[in-house]
């Protein structure tokens, strides 16, 4: 045939920068507009996901010396059923492994309660909850928890090594599943930043005052800054808006999964406490 | 001749009742409100006429309402009837219509219902012939109640109009 | 053929890594729901180390800890779980330490004594978590004022993490009650908002009801059965004279000031009914609001006195009518079952607060100025009279318990219907007024 590699090559390119152009634009409306939660589907490379292992092999060493996630334990049980919920759904072979990997992590975590005979019942997001109101109290079994927390540091190797096994079979298996934030991660971390936001109430109008901010997260989740969206035009705006930061902020390190880094490095919350208390 | 129509007929009605020994009603009022005791004989004829005791004791000083109310039932109206004969006995006494209102109401209407109630019955001793000049209303509204419990056998006796003899102190 | 094939999909993996960094720049999570809690705040004041008995800081602290925690909207967090003590407010709290013990804002100051019995009080107020700043400031007076300093620092506080403007720095106008039920001796009393400082304005010979503040605060307007006849009298706090306020052949009752203070709005008996009138104060002219054969009472402006709210049986029960500020335009606002009495006003403009009376329960209530979004906010034997908070969120009125015994007691309560409180009184108390802001 004589229409060969140059007009196909010229084609393609010629789609390349249609699809270039077309698709920028679209981006813009997308910040512009706020959008309730937004499904995140995903379309990824395998090379993306070699740079982020990359890193975290790199970042590995200092990780252990770190107890980055002293100030959540108490989120993690929940965090993990959630997040293998949702893996179950990708495939047999991997529901097996995270399966294993889940009682591991289990038996650990039993562990350690016995020989520091902690409170059995683990704490849940809704313990915090209770926590935080009988305030004193929760000083002391904070303590108590940070102690968990601290025996718990093997914790985030079992999760690499967790992580390392499902990069294999995603490889060879079905590349595209894992790398959109679910739902549930979604979730997990709204619930999260949920139980952080106390809304200035009593005030005129407090059901009205919606504030936005832009986090940018460390790799570990910690909070690398936030900024306000909305603009403190007034005294209940500004409180409105320092109310929302204070949320954010309170509740870090958020643990998302760091393979997906790039997806949640930068988040823009909108918090609207309408339903809350009332139109 | 209204006037004396009006007389002739109250004393009457005062009469009957004397000889009957008071009427029931009286009895009950007398032992409610402390002003009777073993022997109504005696304050009968202890009573001085045209005294405030001779007014609340032979007469009867109140009449009551039903709640929210200031209109005079036939046994208010008969009350007041008897309460005009004895004032036209007396030309000279002069007498004050308390209005009172019981607890079950917010203050300041309770003062607004008290004062209708006094001027209610101020308006009716009028129309039987006594002059207005002789008597002054004053409202109370729930603040003077003779009754303190806490249900409608003590609220009824409170919503009232009492007719006090103003004495010269 | 195949090298093509690479090519198309090296570009299409360029193209698609492009879209995924540019679009999913930023992740877009909607919150809610939030956790709804009194707002954790530590109070730590610089300890007088040579008056440790008499620690004038750590009394102001009590005070304003105890308005925060009152308010509801406030946890004021046990001093005992801190772990660093503020020395001075030249350097910065360490944020750590406050945070730890699950703190969201602390307030830090120091006492210095002056001359003449007076001092000088610095105060701080940080976001722990924002590690920032929110209120500098240095108030001086004498020290006989304390509490009152310490409502105004509560007030700021409040002010500043709420965004409404505070209540603390306010007093109560209501009647102290002694004596049997039957012949009730009452007296005219003023009290902090707190309950405390309070102080009998009348000796009880005649029977007072229903006193008002006026807007400044300085005088108080209520009914007195001082010369026989119930009528409408002014007293001013500060000189403790007393006034009446005109000379009417009937009864003057259910007074209240205008919002700005220059006239009285009142209603006078007339025959068997009662009517509204406007008294102006520098003038002494009487101006007819109402012209019926009911019982109209109870008036009260809106806060932009271009309204008022009234209660007449006109209908056969009592129920709320709004009119304007020159009697027309008469509406009725209250539709529900039972009967409406009382209706205040918020100085927001937003509410009303009234009673209701409905199968023998007596209810404080607010309703929109329209009579819609009606909500009742505490129910039972005998609730009555409410009287706002000058920033209106908050509400007091007065309880009467049942029975020769019982009596009232005059309690606060938030417009929410949540943080009921009894305000602590010598005896029974009732008709409250609360003040505007003293400072």
């Amino acid at each position: 045939m004589i229409l060969k590699p140059i007009s196909i090559s010229f084609i393609i390119h010629l789609i390349f920068i249609t699809l270039l152009v077309t698709g920028l634009p679209s981006l813009d409306k997308y910040d512009d507009m706020s959008v309730p939660v937004i499904e995140i589907e995903l379309i990824n490379t395998s090379t993306m996901q070699e740079d982020s292992k990359e890193d975290d092999l790199k970042k590995e060493e200092p990780k252990k010396d770190k107890k980055k996630y002293s100030s959540t334990p108490n989120i993690k049980p929940s965090m993990r059923s959630d997040e293998s919920s949702k893996m179950n759904v990708v495939d047999s072979q991997k529901e097996v492994a995270l399966n294993e990997k889940m009682e591991n992590e289990k038996k650990t975590e039993k562990k350690s309660e016995e020989v520091f005979s902690i409170p059995t019942e683990k704490p849940s997001l809704n313990k915090i909850n209770d926590k935080l109101l009988t305030n004193l109290n929760y000083n002391e079994e904070k303590e108590e928890s940070k102690k968990v927390t601290a025996l718990l540091d093997k914790f985030p190797d079992d999760r690499d090594v967790g992580e390392e096994k499902e990069n294999q079979l995603e490889k060879s298996d079905s590349p595209k599943k894992n790398n959109s934030i679910t739902s549930d991660e979604i979730s997990n971390m709204k619930r999260q930043v949920e139980m952080c936001w106390n809304p200035p109430r009593g005030v005129r109008g407090a059901s009205d005052q919606k504030v936005q901010v832009l986090i940018n997260l460390n790799r570990d989740g910690s909070i690398i800054d936030v900024t306000p969206i909305t603009r403190a035009n007034n005294d209940i705006k500004k409180i409105a808006i320092e109310s929302a930061t204070r949320a954010v902020k309170q509740c870090q390190p958020y643990e998302l999964p760091i393979d997906k880094y790039e997806l949640w490095k930068e988040i823009k919350f909108t918090f609207d406490p309408r339903n809350m208390l009332g139109g | 001749m209204v006037y004396k129509k009006v007389l002739n007929f109250s004393m009457t009605f005062l009469l009957i009742f004397i000889l009957a020994g008071c009427g029931s009603r009286q009895k009950i009022e007398q032992v409610l409100f402390g002003g009777g005791t073993d022997n109504e004989a005696d304050i009968i004829s202890n009573a001085i006429p045209g005294s405030s005791q001779d007014f609340t004791v032979n007469v009867g000083d109140r009449v009551f309402f039903a709640t929210n109310s200031s209109s005079l039932d036939g046994d208010a109206k008969a009350i007041l009837e008897r309460q005009a004969s004895w004032l036209a006995l007396y030309p000279d006494i002069e007498i004050i219509v308390e209005g009172h209102a019981d607890e079950r109401g917010t203050r300041d209407y309770n003062l607004a219902l008290s004062a209708k109630r006094a001027q209610v019955s101020l308006s009716y001793l009028e129309s039987l012939g006594i002059q207005a000049d002789r008597i002054e209303t004053m409202p109370y509204g729930k603040e003077r109640p003779v009754a303190a419990c806490a249900s409608e056998a003590c609220w009824s006796q409170n919503r009232r109009a009492s007719s006090v003899v103003v004495t010269d102190q | 053929m195949k090298k093509y094939a690479i090519h198309y999909l090296l570009l299409i993996l360029i193209l698609f890594s492009f879209q995924t960094n540019k679009t999913f720049a930023a992740l877009e999570i909607d919150v809610t729901e939030g956790n709804i809690k009194p707002l954790p705040i530590a109070i730590s004041f610089v300890r007088d180390i040579q008056n440790k008995d008499e620690d004038l800081g750590i009394n102001i602290s009590k005070v304003i800890a105890s308005d925060l925690a009152g308010s509801g909207l406030f946890y004021p967090i046990n001093p005992k779980a801190f772990l660093e003590e503020i020395v001075s407010l030249d350097k910065k709290p360490n944020f750590n330490s406050w945070r730890v013990i699950n703190t969201e804002s602390l307030l830090t100051a120091q006492v210095y004594y002056e001359e003449n019995d007076r001092f000088r009080i610095q105060y701080e107020l940080w976001d722990v978590v924002a590690e920032k700043a929110l209120i500098e400031r240095e108030l001086f007076t004498s020290i006989n004022k304390w509490r009152s300093v310490a409502h105004v620092i509560a007030d700021a506080v409040y002010a500043r993490l709420t965004g409404e403007s505070g209540y603390f720095d306010t007093k109560i106008a209501f009647i102290a009650e002694s004596g049997s039920k039957i012949n009730r001796i009452k007296r005219l009393a003023i009290m902090d908002q707190d309950g405390y400082n309070p102080r009998l304005l009348t000796t009880g010979n005649d029977l007072v009801l229903t006193p008002r503040f006026s807007p400044n605060s300085e005088d108080l307007v209520y009914l007195s059965y001082r010369n026989g006849q119930p009528q409408v009298y002014i007293y001013n706090v500060d000189s403790n004279q007393t006034y009446v306020v005109g000379s009417f052949p009937g009864m003057s009752f259910a007074p209240r000031f205008s919002p700005d203070g220059m006239k009285i709005m009142m209603s006078l008996q007339e025959g068997v009914g009662s009517n509204i009138f406007e008294m102006n104060l520098s003038s002494f002219e009487k101006r007819r609001l109402t012209n019926t054969s009911d019982i109209n009472t109870a008036p009260s402006y809106s806060p932009d006195a271009k309204n008022i709210v009234f209660e007449s049986d006109k209908s056969g029960t009592q129920q709320l009518y709004v009119m304007d500020s020159q009697g027309n335009n008469v509406r009725r606002i209250s539709y529900g079952t039972g009967s409406y009495s009382t209706p205040v006003w918020s100085p927001r403009g937003d509410y009303i607060a009234f009673t209701k009376i409905s199968k023998g329960r007596f209810m404080i209530g607010i309703m929109f100025a329209d009579g819609s979004g009606e909500r009742i906010i505490t129910d039972g034997y005998h609730n009555e009279g409410p009287t706002w908070a000058p920033n209106g969120r908050v509400l007091m009125f007065f309880r009467e318990s049942p029975g020769e015994k019982g009596g009232a007691m005059i309690y606060s309560v938030d417009v929410t219907g949540y943080n009921e409180r009894l305000i602590d009184t010598p005896g029974f108390a009732s008709d409250p007024s609360w003040s505007a802001l003293l400072h």
